[in-house]
């Protein structure tokens, strides 16, 4: 609780002299009965300012009181401190400078590394060497594991659109024709990389006999086959080749 | 004159609490954008740097950058076709092309494919062709039937070629015969000279060593 400032009652500055104080104090009661309470409230003021020592004791309380609520008060009444804040606009353009930006870096991640893509070619040509002997040989004797061997090495379309119709085919002439094809892989090539389609160009050469000779004709071919990625195992997709007479 | 009235401290005390809840507020929205901002910034340099890594490293086709392995598909493209070219150029002459006895534009034309190296070896064997020409008549054709790259690399590389030259004579009544097509499967060697890929060598394919 704030002590009495008996200065206000008595409307004093805090440095008025004593005769000032005691001006005042006459000038209060002059018109007061001595029964009005304002009365004894204006020489209590009087009482205490004009001695020294109970004087001096208020100025210390009073200036105490002013130092604690100097720092507590101020800040109401100072001007409010400038805090800049960040524009509502230049959030929205970051988040949609971010937006952009993410959606770059995740359309640039899902282009293959050129490791990758090399790797996988890799596989596919190294496929492509083992699957184009057993799926260009066959022999009149074995049609039927000839064309097992086949089927696990190329993918179900490629089966069913070009090698079962063609293989149909070599299987009605060929118990007649006698005929023997063996396949010698030569070399490979790659004419197209990537991470699951990948073309490879093969030279093989064809040892082919049948009725007409036991001499192998040795046909010298190269063939174009398209691999293709299914459940990790590269398959061929597709062979394109133009024979090359012997 | 009045006595000062007493003060109301419980007045006092809620504007205190009220300005300084308001005040408080406020601080934390703008520490809040502030924090805000700084995170949205951070996310886009980081997207930003990130992005312009995998764009160095593999390309970003949409706008014409091409690295990794659309970079290395496009050697192979470069060195399939001028292997194509090499084979064409070589395999195509006739004798609408002698100028006193000599094929200038076939010499011409197969010299822009070949390195200077290859192109001293070339120059003794074309001879033999303009004779042929020159004497027989024969007129050659090319046809490539596919190219595949073996080996790549910064500065040189090997590839195969597939296809068949067809030679035609005149007949007796001048016209030019097409003979049977002879097949041909062969390794080229190429090397980077200037950022072109040019012919060094060639070898036949057969097989029978193997």
């Amino acid at each position: 609780m704030s002590a009495q400032n008996w200065y206000d009652v008595l409307d004093v500055d805090s440095a008025a002299t004593t005769e000032e104080i005691r001006v005042a104090w006459r000038n209060a009661i002059a018109d007061l009965a001595p029964a009005d309470r304002h009365f004894r409230l204006y020489n209590q003021a009087a009482e205490v300012l004009l001695d020294p020592e109970r004087r001096a004791a208020l100025d210390a309380v009073l200036a105490e009181e002013a130092a604690e609520s100097a720092p507590a008060t101020s800040p109401a009444h100072e001007p409010p401190v400038t805090q800049r804040s960040v524009p509502t606009w230049l959030i929205v353009g970051l988040a949609l400078l971010v937006a952009l930006s993410v959606g770059l870096t995740a359309y640039l991640s899902t282009q293959p590394s050129e490791q990758a893509v090399e790797d996988a070619t890799g596989a596919a040509r190294a496929a492509a060497e083992r699957a184009v002997v057993p799926v260009l040989s066959y022999d009149y004797r074995t049609l039927e594991e000839d064309r097992a061997a086949a089927h696990d090495l190329i993918t179900s379309d490629y089966r069913a659109d070009d090698y079962d119709p063609l293989f149909e085919v070599i299987s009605d002439n060929a118990p007649d024709l006698k005929a023997v094809v063996e396949v010698e892989f030569i070399a490979s090539a790659v004419t197209r990389a990537g991470e699951d389609r990948v073309e490879i160009l093969l030279f093989v050469n064809r040892p082919t006999t049948n009725a007409q000779t036991e001499e192998p004709v040795v046909y010298k071919d190269q063939v174009t086959l398209t691999m293709e990625k299914v459940d990790d195992e590269w398959l061929v997709d597709g062979l394109r080749t133009s024979p090359i007479a012997p | 004159m009045a006595v000062p009235s007493a003060p109301d401290d419980r007045a006092g005390v809620t504007d205190d609490d009220t300005r300084d809840t308001s005040h408080d507020g406020t601080g934390r929205a703008h520490a809040y954008r502030l924090a805000l901002a700084g995170l949205l910034v951070v996310v886009l340099l980081a997207s930003l740097g990130t992005s312009i890594w995998l764009a160095a490293t593999r390309g970003f086709e949409a706008v014409g950058i091409e690295r990794g392995a659309g970079e290395l598909q496009s050697e192979r493209e470069a060195v399939m076709s001028q292997t194509r070219q090499f084979m064409l150029r070589t395999g195509t002459y006739g004798p609408d092309q002698l100028v006193d006895g000599q094929l200038p534009e076939y010499r011409e034309l197969v010299q822009e494919v070949i390195t200077p190296k290859f192109a001293t070896s070339f120059d003794q064997s074309v001879s033999t062709a303009e004779q042929i020409v020159a004497q027989a008549g024969v007129s050659r054709t090319a046809e490539v039937f596919s190219t595949g790259v073996t080996t790549v690399d910064a500065d040189s590389a090997t590839a195969l070629v597939a296809g068949s030259f067809t030679d035609s004579y005149p007949d007796k009544a001048g016209e030019l015969q097409p003979q049977e097509p002879v097949p041909f499967r062969i390794q080229v060697t190429l090397v980077k000279t200037g950022g072109e890929w040019l012919v060094d060598d060639f070898t036949p394919i057969t097989g029978a060593d193997k």
